[in-house]
């Protein structure tokens, strides 16, 4: 299964850049969104409309799709940790002040947390496959684990990717992690996959998995590299999500040919942000002259939770 | 590969396990009644939070009423099962709010003091439902949560199967679950689609749906972990789609093509005609617009010929998320007892559609069973459920 283009929106210049990967600097307390023109890619009408959510998976979805391929897309797998978080506030905000009058239902409609796959289906008028994975940190792993069953199961083109919107009150991202250090941020990164290799040096999703409730992350590595027929010396790059110094110690001495990045420095902090790790991973692999082979996403950014994504450069 | 059902729960305003939903759907006993506190139309679950915390023997902080739903049906569809480290096993749940209950409960307190404690809100995540239902049950690894609006349920079910199929998983627990929330009472009534009476489902009058709770599960295992497992079959799982309606965010297409899409591409799945459905467990939800666009991809389907078909609606009132888990399990239950359930209240039919549901239960032979889930977002999904020969 291949990548055959993806596309972020982040607090990076990622936005329609290939290479963006060699130019990223730490996400720090001045860093913010990089909001796209939106308007070149959804009307203004259905623009207004759209919550962050909405427009940056809209957008991305729209950005990696070549026009001749946008009728050709077999499904659609969207995570969400959150999904459409602001609209549900917002029509909390609007319950409480109603008093029991009655309310427009825009938010509500908006606030299901499939609005953003529906959305997408509705932008590229697709008729296929459409589902949407909420699992915390590991909703990404488990969309682009959809989406790859779907290639294995006859689809030729499958949408996969991810989107979460900022803080509420309703989630406290350094609340929830217990951790005050860290620069939360948001985004949404999209990849169109293909079931084909294209005739192009590409790049290969070897496989993903997700391990939740998961005590020891050691021997899930161990099973996922030879399952693969990977050794610790294959892999020569690892976005890695972790806070637990320790475990990163004992990663890196067992990976003892690979550059190491946490990829919370780049992509900053929420809980879809391995997506955006992916995406970075697969620009490092294509970008002109680059020497890389074996590109390990290793998101760990809840201890319990372990999500592997392994992609092969494939010339 | 073959899939079976071997396990499946339910708790709903029809009964707190299978045996009392059954009854429920044998003797024609619906479960909506007016609610004072909220001043509509429900189908709620009998017990409440604090019995059902007793009655699941569980103790300390403030549970999700999600949480609380989800594991009576997940118990019991999953019974006297073992973690058995030979059988890949996962869990897979679905919701439309998942701990929105608690979060509505703390936003008001947060609205009149304006302070903030985060730590109130931790359940609010979808996921975190499966986790903690997953914990108490003792399955880790697969763990996912689907959110597709009101065919969460029925998508959760073909993931599930699509897992075991692929090799990834062995055997999987796969369900939905939706409580009462405020959230989903206010928005459904601000689009103008509740019906203040009882609902009637593909009548001419039907003025829109009830909203109910509830949560239904079901095991799916493959033959090598029935193996195993030596658990006995209820029946296959045959066929599965989902697919897009592309027409509108909350509305259904007249010409019900997302329907009338999903409803064959599962057929196909199934390697069975038309002709051999012997009941369709309809979405049913009594709004204009769902029967509308129903009856018609049904006649699309099975052109003059629609088999006999009802809205256990009729019976639980819209339990959202819930609903394609909790009518797969009435879907299962119609092959094991082999019976059509009633669709309740039917009186008179409209001459756009021109079907009639079943108009009284009915003891029959059933081979093959269609359970349809339709949600927002143009979201179609079908299952398919064969008896085993």
């Amino acid at each position: 299964m291949y990548i055959l283009k993806a596309s972020t929106i982040s607090y990076q210049p990622t936005f329609g850049i290939v290479g963006f990967s060699d130019h990223l600097p730490d996400i720090d307390d001045a860093s913010h969104l990089m909001h796209p023109d939106y308007l070149k890619l959804i009307p203004p009408m259905e623009a207004r409309r759209m919550s962050d959510v909405i427009k940056m998976a809209v957008a991305c979805s729209k950005n990696c799709i070549p026009e001749d391929l946008t009728n050709k897309i077999d499904a659609i797998a969207v995570g969400t940790a959150l999904g459409s978080i602001y609209h549900t506030e917002n029509f909390q905000e609007k319950i409480y002040e109603s008093k029991g009058e009655i309310i427009a239902p825009t938010s509500f409609i908006l606030s299901t947390h499939n609005t953003i796959a529906g959305q997408i289906s509705l932008a590229l008028k697709n008729h296929g496959y459409n589902n949407t994975h909420t699992q915390n940190s590991l909703s990404f792993e488990h969309a682009l684990i959809d989406g790859v069953m779907n290639l294995e199961e006859g689809a030729k083109f499958v949408l996969v990717g991810a989107s979460d919107e900022a803080n509420s009150v309703f989630f406290n991202t350094k609340e929830r992690l217990k951790n005050e250090s860290i620069n939360v941020t948001f985004g949404a990164s999209f990849f169109l996959l293909a079931a084909d290799k294209p005739d192009v040096d590409a790049v290969q999703i070897v496989n993903t998995v997700c391990s939740a409730n998961c005590k020891d992350i050691f021997p899930e590595i161990n099973e996922f590299l030879s399952a693969n027929e990977c050794e610790f010396k294959d892999i020569d790059y690892i976005l890695y999500s972790s806070f637990e110094g320790e475990k990163v110690n004992k990663l890196k001495s067992l990976f003892k040919n690979a550059e190491f990045l946490h990829l919370d420095t780049k992509t900053g902090t929420y809980l879809t942000n391995s997506a955006f790790a992916t995406h970075i991973g697969y620009d490092m692999l294509i970008k002109e002259g680059s020497t890389l082979s074996n590109v390990l996403i290793l998101n760990n950014l809840i201890p319990k939770n372990l999500g592997l994504t392994l992609l092969k450069k494939v010339p | 590969m073959k899939l079976f059902i071997t396990g499946i729960g339910v708790v709903s305003a029809i009964g707190n396990d299978v045996t009392e939903s059954l009854s429920s759907l044998l003797n024609d006993k619906h479960g909506i009644k007016w609610s004072e506190d909220h001043n509509m139309m429900l189908g709620q679950v009998s017990l409440t939070n604090d019995e059902l915390v007793s009655k699941l023997e569980l103790t300390g902080q403030k549970i999700s009423r999600t949480v609380l739903l989800g594991l009576v049906a997940a118990k019991e569809a999953w019974g006297n099962n073992k973690i058995d480290d030979s059988i890949k096993t996962g869990i897979i749940s679905s919701t439309s709010v998942g701990g929105l209950d608690i979060s509505e409960y703390y936003f008001k307190k947060y609205k009149q003091d304006q302070k903030a404690d985060y730590s109130k809100f931790m359940v609010q995540e979808n996921g975190k439902t499966t986790e903690e239902i997953a914990e108490i049950l003792g399955i880790k690894g697969y763990i996912n949560t689907l959110s597709t609006a009101c065919s969460s349920g029925a998508n959760a079910i073909l993931l599930g199967a699509r897992l075991i199929r692929s090799g990834r998983l062995d055997r999987v627990l796969v369900g939905g679950i939706d409580p009462i929330a405020e959230h989903n009472l206010k928005g459904f009534s601000a689009l103008n689609i509740v019906d203040n009476e009882l609902c009637k489902p593909f009548d001419l009058n039907r003025k829109g749906l009830n909203l109910g709770e509830g949560a239904g599960f079901l095991l799916i295992e493959s033959e090598k972990s029935i193996e195993r497992s030596k658990n006995a079959i209820l029946c296959e799982l045959s066929g599965w789609n989902n697919a897009s309606d592309n027409y509108h965010q909350t509305a259904s297409s007249p010409d019900g093509k997302g329907a009338t899409l999903t409803m064959e591409n599962a057929l196909k799945v199934s390697n069975l005609s038309a002709e051999e459905i012997s009941y369709v467990n309809v979405h049913g939800t009594g709004t204009i617009n769902n029967d509308e666009s129903e009856a018609q991809a049904l006649k699309n389907v099975f052109t003059n010929k629609v088999p006999p078909f009802s809205s256990t609606k009729t019976f639980t009132g819209h339990t959202l998320a819930a609903s394609g888990a909790i009518e797969a399990v009435f879907s299962v239950l119609t092959i094991t007892e082999q019976f059509m359930p009633n669709n309740l209240r039917f009186e008179q039919e409209s001459a756009q559609s021109g079907l009639i549901p079943l108009q009284q239960m009915k003891h029959t032979e059933v081979k093959h069973v269609i359970s349809n889930s339709f949600g927002f977002g143009g979201n179609c999904s079908s299952l398919i459920f064969s008896k085993i020969d």
